[in-house]
């Protein structure tokens, strides 16, 4: 089960609303490469995971993930913050501001709603910590562009920080596909699915 | 910054130290510098807890003081400017 602290793991205090960074940063939330993606695709994973250190990995990371969506969640939510209809149409924000008044949705930068169909949970455990290698790096990426995007140093401090964790996340990934491959054959480690074969 | 806040980044330094050194040593159990860090960070992050909790109110549900009244539903809540 899971236990809600009433706290965010990295601390987020902007005073100056960005309508248009918000829908930007809002992909890190349900876009391709965001966070909720990434939760579900650790959390699913996991339950197919024949190994114990790897079953910590997918349960720790899965769950921090979901500490990241409530860090870009807050970003976005203090960002569209008492905005004027004038702000919201100079800005470009009317177009998710129809649908959503200033309500925090898991959408893309370009409007596109979360799909599962983001990620993969194939049953597989070099398959799966492939994957996710590969997700960490492609969020790390879309980090260092919203980093691109704006100056403000209250959005830049916990961006960096997201930032930091993939590439933390990505090394710890690496060690688990170590781990999985040191307990298959060495000479041939697609000789078997050990999540399925026995 | 505010006694309340810097209460708050306390705790919230421990945690992280824990949150981190979690994942290493689920792939590394028996790494012994780990081990030893993640017991002086729990340490910390308990002391810290209960100085928070008490002065300023419950981080879980699990720790409410219920006097006469339900604050774990007190503003601030975690993605609120002010609480941060």
């Amino acid at each position: 089960m899971w236990n809600y602290e009433k706290r965010l793991q990295y601390p987020v205090k902007i005073t100056k609303p960005d309508p248009a960074m918000a829908k930007i940063i809002l992909s890190q939330l349900g876009g391709p490469d965001g966070e909720l993606g990434a939760s579900m695709r650790y959390l699913s994973q996991r339950y197919t995971m024949p190994y114990k250190e790897v079953k910590g990995i997918l349960t720790d990371i899965g769950s921090e993930e979901l500490a990241h969506l409530e860090i870009v969640s807050a970003i976005v939510h203090q960002l569209t913050k008492n905005l004027s209809i004038d702000e919201i149409k100079k800005s470009g924000f009317d177009a998710y501001f129809v649908d959503h008044t200033n309500a925090v949705y898991p959408a893309s930068a370009a409007g596109d709603p979360f799909t599962a169909a983001y990620f993969q949970s194939k049953g597989d455990p070099i398959t799966d910590l492939s994957e996710d290698m590969a997700a960490e790096q492609k969020a790390r990426t879309t980090y260092d562009n919203i980093l691109r995007l704006t100056d403000d140093p209250a959005v830049r401090d916990p961006i960096k920080f997201l930032r930091e964790r993939e590439i933390v996340h990505f090394q710890r990934f690496g060690e688990s596909l170590r781990v999985v491959q040191d307990n298959l054959n060495s000479k041939n480690f697609y000789a078997f699915n050990p999540a399925f074969d026995k | 910054m505010s006694e309340k806040d810097e209460a708050l980044k306390r705790l919230q330094e421990a945690s992280f130290a824990i949150d981190d050194v979690k994942i290493y040593l689920d792939t590394h159990p028996l790494d012994r510098r780990a081990l030893e860090y993640y017991e002086k960070q729990k340490e910390l992050r308990e002391k810290y807890m209960k100085e928070y909790v008490k002065k300023y109110g419950p981080i879980s549900a699990y720790d409410v003081d219920t006097n006469n009244r339900w604050t774990w539903i007190d503003n601030p809540w975690p993605w609120e400017t002010e609480a941060n």
